[in-house]
């Protein structure tokens, strides 16, 4: 068994096939795809209701949040991977892929939960240095966070949040959809998506673009547009997995 | 505890603090994105790390108009 499964060169445009053929499966299989939609935002709306009533509970209800997501996302997974590998795609794998929720999915939920952690530390430290009130509610958070001039807070955070983001982009960005296939360890799966994203630098960006842009709008819409975005994107990354990586060489899981 | 410490106030031990803590934490990422890269053997991460963040600056700054002109922030 060669190090780490093999990366293939793709086309910098490839991410627009990855969303057609993503919207495609959610077509094919529309009820257990939307499902995963309404999932999504109502844990959007859970987090501006909190704003509102619990704000201190809102950085942990993030946080945990990003340690569910990749599980939630395997159902997406399961959904493509059966229905291309000629299989019945129905709610019933959806639910057994969630529950499987295999130790590496965990750990890669950690890691993300561990990003979402140091992020939230960071932004706390930045508020207490520049923030001369306390900050008791999401809007005086906004407020702050956005409103603030004559300090360069906003480009510190947002450069530091970038790179962050960056890196945990880079090391998920495939390394999920190959945990569910295959048998493969987690450091493997982190590291082949890496080496995916320095290979391809072009298509990943605008990969990674699409996927923001998708957010935007669904956050802009008041959370309504992730019961389309979540499940498109879903399905479209388990394309990705299949076309950047090679894991043949791994044994498949069930 | 209350007057200067060193002679500097609390602000300036919070301003020194945060620009070299946020600074030295960019600079960790940094290292850290190189790290991985050369772990990997992930040829051009940098370019991507790049393009990465031009994009999340533009999105950023449109969410930033977009919600001050939605609640009405100035």
């Amino acid at each position: 068994m060669p190090d780490l499964p093999g990366v293939r060169a793709i086309g910098w445009g490839r991410p627009m096939a990855w969303l057609a053929l993503g919207w495609r499966d959610m077509l094919a299989t529309p009820l257990p795809s939307l499902f995963h939609g309404v999932v999504v935002a109502a844990g959007g709306w859970l987090v501006l209701w909190l704003g509102e009533r619990a704000w201190l509970l809102v950085p942990g209800a993030v946080s945990g949040f990003l340690l569910l997501g990749p599980i939630v996302a395997t159902g997406l997974y399961q959904l493509s991977r059966r229905r291309h590998g000629g299989r019945r795609a129905a709610l019933s794998q959806v639910f057994y892929a969630w529950q499987r929720g295999t130790l590496p999915l965990v750990g890669l939920g950690l890691v993300l939960f561990a990003a979402a952690s140091a992020w939230v530390a960071v932004t706390a430290a930045l508020f207490m240095a520049f923030v001369p009130q306390p900050i008791d509610s999401l809007r005086t958070f906004l407020h702050y966070a956005l409103a603030q001039q004559g300090i360069p807070m906003f480009t510190l955070w947002m450069l530091a949040g970038a790179l962050g983001a960056s890196l945990v982009f880079a090391a998920t960005v495939v390394s999920a959809p190959m945990l569910l296939d295959r048998r493969i360890g987690l450091r493997a799966a982190l590291m082949t998506s890496v080496r995916a994203v320095g290979d391809n630098p072009l298509a990943m960006a605008l990969w990674a673009a699409l996927i923001m842009f998708a957010c935007v709008l669904s956050v802009i819409t008041w959370m309504a547009g992730f019961l389309i975005s979540v499940p498109v994107l879903g399905h479209a990354t388990w394309h990705a997995y299949r076309e950047l990586v090679d894991a043949d060489a791994w044994p498949e899981r069930d | 505890m209350d007057g200067p410490t060193f002679g500097l106030t609390e602000a300036q031990v919070a301003h020194f603090g945060l620009t070299w803590g946020v600074g030295g934490l960019i600079v960790l990422m940094l290292f850290v994105i190189w790290s991985v890269a050369k772990e990997s053997q992930a040829g051009r991460l940098g370019t991507f790390v790049l393009f990465f963040v031009l994009a999340f600056g533009i999105f950023g700054f449109l969410m930033k108009q977009v919600i001050q002109w939605f609640m009405g922030i100035h």
